[in-house]
């Protein structure tokens, strides 16, 4: 009887550890939803030799953890679908929804790079929203990003 | 007393001259539009000022800031900007229009020393800001925008080697330089002009928003990534240009 349930129950051990590995969490990027809007949430980490958060980017669609589509504009880079969610244009900007970031700092080396009126909070820290683009923010070690999915006029 | 005005214009044809010129400025506007930094629109004011002089600069400048909306929308903060900015630049520009042929053959000593004052003030607080990083945006802009301080640092400069230099001529060896001065003249007044308007945009951008302190001081820096590059195309055009669009007016 023991011996019929080792193996049931190593099968079970397995199943729930790929349950736990896989789902929301893939690796550095975490899919989570904040005031109701969806965000990917990502850590820079030490080894990271890319300098701007587009660059950190295109290093994680490229190792698959992240699954994004964009273009290179005269701002750099700009995001139109992450994960199949498609930036919705309005011409007049009063409606529709796009692809914002929230930085967990607001300066770095003297440079403003987030402003402290339009915040959010998630996991009891404070994100602050980017005034430059993904190719104008840099990717600093052990701080926090945020990929939000939000209407105009946010 | 010889004043440098034309003679005076039938309303009718006013109307036309003001409506044709708002026609322009709206295309050229259009145009421009898609090269970032490059606008011709402070250039045409200009000349239609100095021709026409101060009350058809005005008025063109107001139906321009309004029908400009028509095609690039309505934004209130653009409205205000440049119901401010357009008319003001009318004003100095069919001010000086009025001046008397004259004043730019004798040019009085006040001329030369603010027309000194302002090339070199540009050049040094360009200078200033380029050498001691005083601009603080983001990498990927600053390339740029140390590049273009530079670049206006070196025109101000040049233009008031040159200034000088035709000032010392016209003085010394009584040469005939006076247009010559008098678009440099032009050429600063115009490149101090365009400055501010950046820096009343942000002066009325933030308020209208009411930005917090921290966002009205990332939205400046980040405005001399505009500021730059509309300053050198002001000084360029004006420098080259000025001249045989004036003299296409003159023929008006």
């Amino acid at each position: 009887m023991k011996k019929k349930f080792l193996p049931l129950f190593i099968a079970m051990l397995c199943l729930v550890s790929l349950c736990a590995f896989t789902g929301c969490n893939r690796g550095k990027v975490t899919k989570t939803e904040i005031d109701e809007k969806t965000c990917y949430v990502f850590t820079a980490t030490a080894d990271n030799t890319e300098t701007t958060v587009a660059d950190y980017l295109k290093t994680l669609k490229a190792k698959g953890e992240l699954d994004f589509e964009g273009y290179d504009s005269e701002y750099g880079l700009y995001i139109t679908s992450v994960d199949g969610l498609k930036e919705e244009f309005s011409a007049d900007f009063a409606s529709g929804h796009y692809w914002s970031l929230y930085l967990d700092f607001t300066e770095s080396e003297g440079v403003i790079y987030a402003a402290d009126d339009n915040v959010c909070e998630y996991k009891g820290k404070i994100y602050y929203y980017a005034n430059y683009g993904f190719s104008g923010i840099p990717c600093l070690d052990g701080h926090t990003y945020i990929l939000a999915y939000v209407p105009y006029g946010n | 007393m010889q004043c440098r005005k034309t003679k005076k214009l039938s309303p009718a044809k006013e109307i036309a001259y003001i409506a044709v010129a708002c026609a322009l400025l709206i295309g050229a506007q259009y145009v421009f539009s898609f090269i970032s930094g490059v606008e011709i629109v402070t250039l045409l004011f200009i000349c239609f000022a100095y021709k026409f002089g101060i009350r058809d600069g005005v008025i063109c400048a107001v139906a321009f800031s309004l029908l400009r909306c028509i095609i690039f929308g309505f934004y209130p903060t653009v409205i205000v900007l440049y119901l401010i900015y357009y008319p003001s630049l009318c004003t100095i520009f069919g001010a000086l229009g009025h001046l008397k042929k004259s004043t730019f053959e004798k040019y009085p000593w006040y001329f030369a020393v603010a027309v000194n004052a302002l090339l070199l003030g540009t050049a040094v607080i360009s200078a200033v800001c380029c050498g001691c990083g005083l601009i603080k945006v983001s990498q990927v802009y600053r390339n740029t925008v140390y590049a273009l301080l530079w670049v206006i640092f070196s025109l101000c400069t040049v233009l008031c080697i040159i200034f000088d230099g035709l000032l010392t001529a016209k003085k010394v060896f009584k040469k005939n330089t006076a247009n010559a001065l008098k678009i440099i003249t032009f050429a600063s007044i115009a490149a101090v002009c365009t400055i501010s308007f950046t820096l009343l945009d942000d002066l009325i951008t933030p308020l209208f928003f009411g930005y917090s302190r921290m966002t009205a001081l990332a939205y400046f820096y980040a405005s001399f990534t505009a500021m730059l590059p509309q300053t050198v195309c002001t000084i360029v055009t004006i420098s080259t240009l000025f001249a045989p669009l004036n003299s296409v007016l003159e023929k008006v």
